[in-house]
């Protein structure tokens, strides 16, 4: 009975099922309270199977007997037939999208009308910590999304998929950006940390897993517990919620096998890639760069000519020339001052990359046993036209279930997933520098040394082809589970879960040439530079659990009680070798290496141990009771300060169960929740009250070696304890207009105490970090939204749902008694940005020497065409005062650099077999702070060292005077650029201005799909269950105003070019069920 | 179910025993099982036990010591670019801004850093805990080298400071919150800290090689005292002044640098009076160098090359550079009768201290020297881009044309000379001087050493020729002490001492109204490279926009710009801190 290997799994007997409402029991005993049976004892049973919530027929759904051989579809009318052995039997139906349900038919019956709840419906049942439980039986803030709203989209891993369905679980694009393989940043309602990571806890069948690692076609459900009452059961690593993700395993009940297969192939291009300005055009803005810093231009008149000549008739002029001495070419940084004409997009840009998806999968039950295996290729090509980038992802997934005797239940989970990214890498500067030096690319820069056919060094393609990091991510979970059910109600959990991870990564340093100007080869990398430096990290998890319920029910009360322990243990153990002098690039290995060599290694440790219990209490599924205890000690605290004990509770009341329930014909259902509960967090890192001294390798060279060194500890941070999250939700559940419309609704306040942070501020004197301590308190408030009306018109079926949330962190206490800006401070809302206001441009020399005095800003020069900042204070001089709240001089919070309501819209149509869907995802307030120096590269355009500099369209409404060739700007929105790296651009954007934080926020419509699913009659012929066709396209456009950038990619080092763009991708896909 | 009382018992005892034998068992079994220590990291109990732990920690301190930018840096500008003496464009424009007074006040960092210190200090609050060893008093020394090292360099940017001996914790509130000490007994800390290193410290033949050894520590000693009794003299009137005339410090410099010069352990690099001086400068290994007294080196074998290979590394020398060298009479250019002018870069170098033609490039000189022995010549300077030399005076010194056979292009491997011995001369000639005790002896066995080395003439005290174009200090000053400041200039050239000197002397004067310029515009230049600016003497003038000063001149203010401001956050947190004069 027991269908699949949930985190509680109830081994009951049919015959005992009918009466009891345990709340804690599986996914049939609420299928069962939808059904309406009527027996009677005919050799044939037939009956109509209905949409739950239109009563419209069902065509397509799967009739079959639990208990022996006979399978049967229901027509186009939701009509069926199927013979039955006489007596009682079990009928099995089922149908994607909709909850499968078993339906006891008695010895004389015919005309059974089924009604099949949709999945997402209010009859579902969700996974919760160490459990399941009814929606309706509900009390905390949890979002469920099924399998139904991932599937069948062209994206690499869960998360992108996730993206945009939860309200308030915010999944951002990370330094990895779109390339192949990479992962996103990710937490739930905005909970903030001084220190530490704030991503959510991710357990795949309660076995904690990267979310990346799984393989999106075998989840069945995905369960976001966002406030603490509901994931306080998982206590020490849930601090910031839970992601609990349930795979597919075998439907008990079905004799027969089920094979699924399921095909995407895609083709995919960057969505967004600025695009430099014209040859002529970028050489006159660099020479207006350089003439305002005082150089000499870049392109002197003879580069001008021999550009203007190559533009009108390509190779007629020289592209670049040699130095004197032959040995380096005369081509100013990345080809500034060369007279090549390079649409370097179009060389380095493949038109399309491709990306396939495939998977297989077994899956059935007999009487006592289940099964579910599984395997997927994933692969994706990257966006370069030469950098073979790739990713290659296998995973393998398997389940076996016995029903050993008739109260103890065996299996075991086993998962493997194996993912290789293959990418092109810069020696010193690693993988992720080559969209920076891909930014740097001028369009002068010739592709090709001139007459010959071999790339130039800045085009970096031969080196791409030398320079190689390769990266393969093994994962082996090998997790047996015992179920034990002794007395009926008594169900006791026993799991093991061990998690082998292996990563190994090498870079790769072979040969290669650019040419000089004399015609000879020069290497690239010197043959004693050419290495090989592989990095193998090995990591263990083992966590055994065990836990224990016990579920009664008398009369109308329904009690259920549970008790568990759970202990972690966690070891990394990590070689690192370094390499030199490949004695033959083709055989690139430590031994083939004959320079100089070293290794290091990397260990560490970390355990937990807990005690966790629950008691859940419902009457009637109308008054809801929920409490948890959970008591956790971690090895990074010092002994003495490991313990942490966090309570929580929460409630419901469905009004709408109550006779005296006045509005049950507009509000068709309502449920009021509250909670309120604690959490701890351990995310520190190990060993911090121990002070260890660093070994590292000296800079300084004594008789040509480095030597070992070791270093001074930082000042250890004793006495810390446990971070603790309470927080205090309200929420309500309603559904409207014949429960068309459902809304979800939920407000809470969460307080972070005891933050681990930096203790308070002291002078540089200190000379080292001051120690961590539990510092302060922020408070996180926001709100979710759902909501999602569903409708038909005739035959045609519409679902059209939306998501919004929003939350503000602010800073409650932190002991920073001068309100220094520099750290944080009581009263600090996060994510705000303190700078100041400006006035637009100066014009003249006479309006520089009548405005305040601006030189705290910048001591040098300033010039038309420079910032004018406004004196707030009226001193006469722009300043930070004493950089404090109370005296911030003229400084101001102009903005806040973190997203806020973040939105996702998301829609089906059907209609036969047809099936259109959409889904936006978006973001609707963000001040984007991308122009400091570093960052800002892109965002600055021509204000950048010749090495950075860059001009795209945007970037020509800068300011310039009439001795400009391209004709005067006084109006303009950029500053006066200067070819200098920061220098004299530091005065225009060094520091946030309110005159450049544009809008981040964007719309963007992250995938539209058109499904055709097969009918019936066609494919039953070719003994096929089901077939679906579609297609697919992710990033497809987006909705901003600020054109530059990606605004999804603008964050971290996004801004100057660095990391790997989105992708838009085009799908076909096709998932067959034999 | 139908299971009878004596099964269900029997399933109880299963699950009572899983649970206290797993459970309680898992946990039990192993006390420790939340106790865990790091496993690849020393913990400082376990650190402190043999001078071998010593030695491991001092490695890391050498760190501190100045290099070259490594490669990937883009170059490395002259060392004292943004001088009198040579300047910078491009990448490195922000040279200039010390002297340019180009100068923000910061809310952090801006150089006010004291990890360095407490490294030194730890080690020393914890040497004590090692036993005994041979060389145990040895590190101990290099740790007062360096806490003396560090602290000077605070010293040159903020002047007073406050004075640490311990590694503070946050819970030593009266250290961290209290007042600078005054320059001068900064200076007494640190000429303290010396003294215990020389006393501790190990003589050159007794340490491997490119330690720290006695001389060492006695010629920074000397370097310090001279900068600081120069300082105290000539700021004795303004706002940045000492607590004392500075004689004691003088008397200090002259007797450590003596102590060098007694100690006979180094003596200056000899050789053909034509290249010596070029070839000390571009070597990749000084170990036996009898000159060299510490240095750091690169290596391309260890990947760890430096940037200097960039040549002209957007800099070049200033006219008034060029103009400082005398000619080979020993006479300046102002009256000599060798002198053959300024308007051809080829004629500059004739007849001048050789000094000047291997330190500046000239046309015919080789650039590269391939393995196969072909070589590349020096036509002309490379002008009129942003990363070119800026004046047509590019450097000679410190640039290797042999190319790096690993690799086939430009060494990187160029070696930073930190401490020579030539400095203990100077230093020594000058603090007799500035004690008005400087006799002919001492001009013999100082600055005629370096003289002799390059063929120049000998100095005489009782015969030195008035220079019409001697710089104008803002003060008076003797013949000697001019000439042995224009010696200094010229032998020390680019190697970092120039800005130093400017403020030790208080010789804004030397800068003030002024703008750096290159060489003459010849037509030959100007065929080669058209349409740079000049001056109205039609020489090049790349600054011509660049400084901050009234008509791009040196923005420099003498009431504010000798030292660097305090971070604002500095003074916010701990109020006993005041701002440096004039920010």
């Amino acid at each position: 009975m027991c269908n699949k290997f949930k985190l509680v799994c109830f081994t009951i007997k049919n015959s005992s099922m009918r009466k009891t409402k345990l709340l804690a029991y599986c996914l049939m005993v609420s299928a069962i309270l939808l059904l309406s049976v009527s027996v009677s004892a005919q050799k044939k049973v037939s009956g109509t199977v209905l949409d739950a919530t239109s009563n419209s027929p069902l065509a397509g759904a799967t009739i079959s007997l639990k208990n022996g051989t006979g399978t049967s579809i229901t027509r186009s009318d939701g009509k069926f037939e199927i013979a039955a052995p006489a007596g009682k039997t079990v009928l099995t139906v089922s149908f994607v999208g909709y909850q499968s349900q078993d339906i006891p038919v008695g010895a004389n019956e015919s005309n059974l009308t089924i009604s099949m709840t949709r999945t997402g419906d209010m009859g579902e049942v969700v996974v919760i910590g160490y459990g399941t439980k009814k929606k309706v039986d509900l009390t905390g803030a949890i979002s469920t999304v099924t399998a139904k709203d991932i599937e069948s989209r062209p994206v690499a891993n869960a998360q992108q998929a996730l993206q945009g369905l939860v309200p308030n679980l915010n999944i951002s694009v990370s330094n990895a950006g779109g390339e192949p393989g990479g992962g996103m940043n990710m937490s739930i309602r905005g909970l903030s940390s001084f220190s530490g990571s704030t991503a959510p806890f991710v357990l795949v069948d309660n076995i904690p897993m990267d979310i990346n690692s799984i393989n999106p076609a075998d989840i069945e459900t995905i369960t976001v517990l966002k406030d603490a009452a509901s994931s306080a059961i998982y206590g020490a690593r849930a601090a910031y919620g839970v992601i609990l993700i349930t795979t597919k395993s075998g439907k008990s009940g079905k004799e027969k096998m089920n094979v699924s297969l399921q095909t995407n192939m895609a083709l995919s291009r960057p969505v967004q890639y600025p695009r430099l300005v014209d040859p002529m055009t970028f050489a006159l803005v660099s020479n207006d760069a350089a003439k305002n810093i005082g150089n000499a231009p870049w392109y002197n008149q003879d580069a001008l000519d021999r550009l203007a000549k190559n533009i009108a008739k390509p190779g007629s002029a020289p592209e670049m020339f040699g130095n004197t001495d032959g040995q380096t070419w005369n081509i100013g940084a990345m080809g500034l001052g060369a007279a090549a004409v390079t649409d370097w997009y179009d060389v380095l840009f493949k038109d399309f990359s491709s990306r396939q998806k495939y998977n297989l999968s077994v899956s059935g039950a007999s009487e006592k046993i289940d099964y579910y295996l599984s395997g997927g290729w994933y692969k994706e090509d990257g966006l370069l036209r030469y950098g073979n980038e790739s990713f290659n992802r296998y995973n393998f997934d398997g389940k076996v279930n016995a029903q050993a005797t008739k109260w103890a239940k065996v299996g075991v989970l086993f998962k493997y997933n194996s993912g290789l990214q293959e990418f092109p890498w810069q020696q010193d500067l690693g993988r992720g520098r080559i969209y920076d030096m891909m930014s740097k690319l001028k369009p002068t820069m010739p592709a090709k040394y001139p007459g010959t056919d071999m790339w130039t060094q800045e085009s970096r393609i031969l080196e791409w082809g030398a320079m190689r990091d390769n990266t393969l991510n093994t994962q082996m979970i090998l997790a047996p589970r015992i179920t034990l059910e002794p007395i009926k109600g008594w169900v006791t959990n026993v799991e093991f879960n061990y998690t082998n991870s292996n990563n190994r990564r090498e870079y790769i340093a072979k040969q290669y040439s650019w040419m000089k100007p004399n015609g000879e080869l020069a290497p690239g990398v010197a043959k004693v530079a050419t290495s090989y430096r592989p990095r193998l990290s090995t990591d263990n998890y083992m966590s055994p659990n065990i836990y224990s319920t016990y579920a009664k029910s008398f009369g109308k009360h329904n009690l259920s009680i549970m008790a568990g322990y759970q202990q972690e243990k966690f070891k990394y153990f990590s070689l690192n070798a370094d390499a030199l002098y490949l004695l033959s690039d083709n055989v690139p290995s430590v031994t083939t290496a004959v320079g100089t060599k070293t290794v290091d290694d990397g260990q560490g440790h970390w355990a937990t141990q807990s005690g966790f219990g629950r008691l859940l209490y419902d009457f009637s599924d109308k008054y809801l009771l929920e409490a948890n205890f959970r008591a956790d000690a971690s090895s990074r605290f010092e002994p003495g300060k490991q313990w942490g004990y966090f309570p929580s509770v929460s409630a419901g009341w469905v009004a709408s169960k109550e006779k005296f329930y006045p509005l049950k014909d507009v509000v068709n259902y309502m449920k009021i929740r509250g909670s309120l509960g604690e959490l701890g967090n351990q995310s520190v890192s190990n060993y911090l009250y121990i002070p260890t001294m660093g070994i590292n390798q000296t800079s300084f060279l004594f008789s040509g070696q480095r030597l070992w060194s070791v270093g001074a500890p930082n000042i250890s941070s004793v006495n810390l304890t446990w971070e603790k999250v309470r927080t205090l939700d309200f929420g309500a559940d309603l559904a409207f207009f014949k429960r068309r419309l459902s809304v979800t609704y939920d407000w809470y306040q969460s307080f972070t105490t005891d933050l681990v942070g930096p203790g308070p501020a002291v002078p540089a004197l200190l000379g080292t970090a001051v120690p961590r301590e539990n510092a302060g308190e922020i408070r996180t408030r926001g709100f979710d939204l759902e909501l999602k009306w569903k409708d038909r018109i005739g035959n045609v079926y519409f679902e059209i749902g939306g998501n919004l949330a929003n939350n503000i962190s602010q800073v409650m206490a932190y002991n920073n008694p001068t309100q220094i800006l520099s750290t944080f401070r009581q009263g600090q809302i996060l994510g705000e940005l303190w700078g100041y206001r400006t006035d637009g441009l100066f014009q003249t020399a006479e309006e520089i020497t009548k405005w305040p005095n601006q030189s705290f800003l910048w001591s040098g020069r300033w010039n038309t065409g420079d910032l004018k900042y406004l004196d707030l204070d009226n001193n006469g001089v722009v300043n930070n005062g004493k950089n404090t709240v109370v005296d911030p001089g003229d400084m101001r919070i102009l903005g806040n650099e973190r997203p806020q309501y973040l939105y996702g819209i998301n829609g089906n149509v059907s209609w036969k077999g047809l099936e259109l869907s959409f889904f936006f995802q978006g973001v609707g307030k963000q001040d984007l702070y991308i122009t400091e120096i570093l960052n800002g590269n892109v965002f600055r355009g021509p204000a950048n060292g010749p090495l950075h500099m860059m001009v795209y369209s945007q970037h020509l409404d800068y300011w310039r005077d009439a001795s400009s060739p391209l004709g005067a700007n006084p109006n303009a929105y950029y500053a006066k650029p200067y070819s200098v790296f920061d220098g004299d651009n530091s005065k225009n954007y060094g520091r946030p201005v309110d005159r450049y934080l544009p809008s981040g926020a964007y719309c963007r419509l992250k995938n539209l799909r058109l499904g055709y699913t097969i009918p019936q009659k066609l494919i039953n012929k070719v003994q096929i269950k089901g077939a679906n066709i579609y297609f697919s396209g992710e990033n497809l456009f987006i909705i901003n105003k600020f054109k530059l950038l990606d605004p999804e990619q603008t964050a971290g080092s996004a801004g100057d070019g660095r990391i790997y763009p989105l992708s838009k991708a085009f799908s076909l896909g096709l998932n067959v069920n034999f | 179910m139908s299971t009878s009382k004596k099964t269900d018992m029997k399933k109880i005892y299963l699950i009572l025993f899983l649970f206290v034998g797993l459970g309680a068992g898992l946990s039990s079994c192993k006390k420790d099982f939340l106790n865990l220590t790091p496993l690849d990291q020393i913990s400082d109990p376990e650190f402190w036990k043999t001078d071998q732990d010593l030695e491991l920690y001092m490695n890391g301190l050498y760190s501190v010591l100045p290099g070259w930018n490594l490669a990937g840096a883009g170059g490395h500008p002259l060392l004292d670019a943004g001088t009198d003496m040579a300047i910078t464009v491009g990448l490195f424009l922000g040279e200039k801004n010390r002297l340019d007074g180009a100068i923000n006040i910061p809310s952090s960092g801006g150089g006010w850093s004291w990890t360095n210190v407490r490294n030194v200090n730890y080690f020393l609050a914890n040497s004590e805990r090692v036993k005994s060893g041979a060389l145990k008093d040895h590190y101990i020394g290099e740790a007062y080298f360096f806490r003396a090292f560090n602290y000077f360099n605070l010293l040159k940017q903020f002047g007073d400071l406050p004075i640490v001996k311990s590694p503070l914790t946050v819970k030593d509130e009266s250290a961290l919150f209290g007042p600078r000490s005054s320059r001068t007994e900064v200076v007494n800390f640190i000429l303290s800290d010396l003294d215990l290193a020389v006393t501790k410290l190990k003589k050159k033949s007794e340490v491997p090689a490119q330690r720290i050894s006695r001389d060492v520590a006695l010629l920074f000693k000397s370097r310090v005292a001279l900068y600081e009794g120069t300082w105290e003299k000539y700021h004795q009137n303004d706002a940045f002044k000492g607590t004392t005339d500075g004689k004691a410090f003088l008397t200090a410099a002259a007797n450590a640098a003596k102590a060098v010069m007694d100690g006979a352990i180094y003596k200056l690099t000899t050789g053909n009076p034509n290249q010596v001086y070029y070839e000390l400068f571009n070597q990749v290994n000084l170990n036996s160098d009898p000159e060299i007294m510490l240095w750091r080196g690169y290596s391309s074998a260890l990947q760890y090359n430096n940037a200097l290979s960039a040549w002209p590394n957007g800099s070049g020398f200033t006219q008034d550079m060029v103009n400082l060298y005398l000619c080979t009479d020993g006479l300046p250019i102002g009256v000599s009768p060798l002198y053959r002018g300024d308007k051809d870069i080829r004629n500059v170098v004739i007849n001048r201290d050789p000094r000047l033609v291997q330190t500046v490039m000239n046309p015919g000189d080789p650039i590269t020297i391939s393995l196969k022995n072909d070589t590349t010549k020096y036509i002309l300077p490379m002008l009129g881009g942003a990363q070119t030399g800026p004046t047509g005076y590019e450097s000679q010194k410190f640039r290797r044309p042999q190319l790096d056979p690993t690799t086939g292009v430009a060494s990187g491997e160029v070696a930073y000379i930190i401490f020579r011995y030539a400095e203990a001369l100077l230093n020594y000639a000058e603090a007799k001087a500035e004690l008005g005790e400087l006799t002919q002896a001492d001009v013999d066995l100082t600055i005629n050493r370096l003289r002799a080395r390059v063929g120049m003439p000998n100095m005489t005290i009782a015969s030195i020729r008035t220079d019409p174009n001697w710089p104008d200090y803002g003060y008076a000053l003797s013949n000697a002490l001019k000439e042995i400041r224009r010696e200094r200039a010229v032998e020390l050239m680019v190697e970092g001492f120039r800005r130093d000197d400017i403020m030790r002397w208080a010789a804004h004067k030397l800068i003030i109204g002024k703008r750096p310029k290159g060489a003459f515009y010849s037509d030959e230049l100007k065929k080669a490279f058209p349409n740079l600016a000049v001056d109205a003497g039609n020489f090049l003038d790349p600054y011509r926009t660049s400084l901050v000063g009234p008509g791009s001149t040196w923005g420099f203010d003498p009431a504010k710009h000798y030292l660097l401001p305090i971070p604002i956050n500095e003074m916010t947190l701990n109020p006993a801190i005041k701002q440096n004069p004039g920010y």
